[in-house]
């Protein structure tokens, strides 16, 4: 993608409904593949909660990373957990790794 | 420069233009992004860990008799966990490869396989817990003792339940896509460093108190 005087050309028909990103090799820049990355979700934002709830807890007793540890795990489970909507819809747009 | 006979170029453009609708949607080893943050969290844990043993070796130049006025913690649980876990690379492996290839049948097989030998190593990690022969408030040594398994034994606890996660997942057919088969790929990659960084853990918990007897 790199020429002497800058980014030559352009990327085309990357998706509309979800987000992707185009990954190209690190030196050359060349295009390697897309990145398919999941849908705007609240899951983050309580993850980000349950964290803070652990480590504040953890102030006043160390059990509260044992027993807040599965609650972020938990919520970090959500935030991972694949949505059946999204995974039809990336694999419509799929295009299987050579 | 990207060349027409390098780049997924559109047919007939003047100028270089990237169809990306004709690359992949995924890749699996460093071409992979979890790749590269799998790698970055490996350098962050490892830091710990190496830190966890210099703090083990430092209490050891500070003490006139090691282990300090208790016994070195036996061997026969630790062992038999590291058999296992060595063990457990072989479906490790095999989940990783078929994953690579797309195997969705085998991928199923062997995370089952890899789920039942990780809870039998976390039931063999909480009888190491009761033979290291020390409790973690008795002096230096056993908080360093307590620290670096307890440090480990999180990491098989979180490749455990992620690998309970990612097995629900991929027996969902309607939740299965190429990025599954590439995230179980890199749950083996972070399984081999689970089983790579107990082994120097191991050596320290139970053979440097043999070895370094004062």
């Amino acid at each position: 993608m790199w020429e002497s005087n800058g980014i030559a050309g352009s990327v085309v028909n990357l998706g509309m409904k979800d987000r992707e990103v185009l990954i190209t090799s690190v030196v050359e820049a060349k295009p390697h593949h897309r990145e398919l990355f999941p849908c705007a979700t609240t899951w983050p934002f309580f993850t980000a909660i349950g964290t803070t709830i652990l480590f504040i807890a953890s102030i006043f007793t160390p059990w509260a990373v044992i027993w807040g540890s599965p609650l972020v795990a938990l919520l970090a489970t959500c935030w991972w957990w694949p949505s059946l909507a999204e995974a039809r819809r990336h694999r419509e747009v799929e295009v299987p790794s050579q | 420069m990207t060349r027409a006979s390098d780049s997924p170029l559109a047919p007939g453009a003047r100028s270089p233009v990237i169809d990306a609708a004709r690359l992949p949607t995924y890749a699996f080893g460093n071409q992979s992004l979890v790749w590269w943050g799998t790698v970055g969290l490996m350098a962050i844990e490892g830091m710990v860990f190496a830190l966890a043993i210099a703090v083990y070796f430092y209490v050891w130049t500070r003490v006139d008799e090691f282990p300090p006025r208790v016994m070195a913690p036996d061997l026969v649980w630790g062992v038999v966990n590291t058999a296992i876990m060595l063990l457990s690379l072989l479906p490790n492996q095999w989940a990783k490869s078929a994953a690579e290839r797309r195997d969705l049948r085998a991928v199923r097989i062997a995370l089952v396989i890899c789920i039942v030998l990780a809870f039998a190593f976390l039931g063999v990690r909480a009888l190491e817990f009761t033979t290291l022969n020390v409790r973690w408030d008795t002096n230096a040594y056993g908080s360093i003792v307590w620290i670096l398994l307890a440090l480990h034994t999180t990491h098989l606890l979180t490749d455990t339940w992620d690998t309970v996660v990612l097995g629900l997942a991929v027996f969902d057919d309607g939740r299965v896509e190429g990025k599954r088969f590439v995230d179980v790929s890199e749950n083996a990659f972070y399984w081999y460093f689970v089983v790579a960084s107990w082994l120097p853990i191991w050596f320290v918990i139970y053979i440097a108190p043999r070895l370094l007897q004062k």
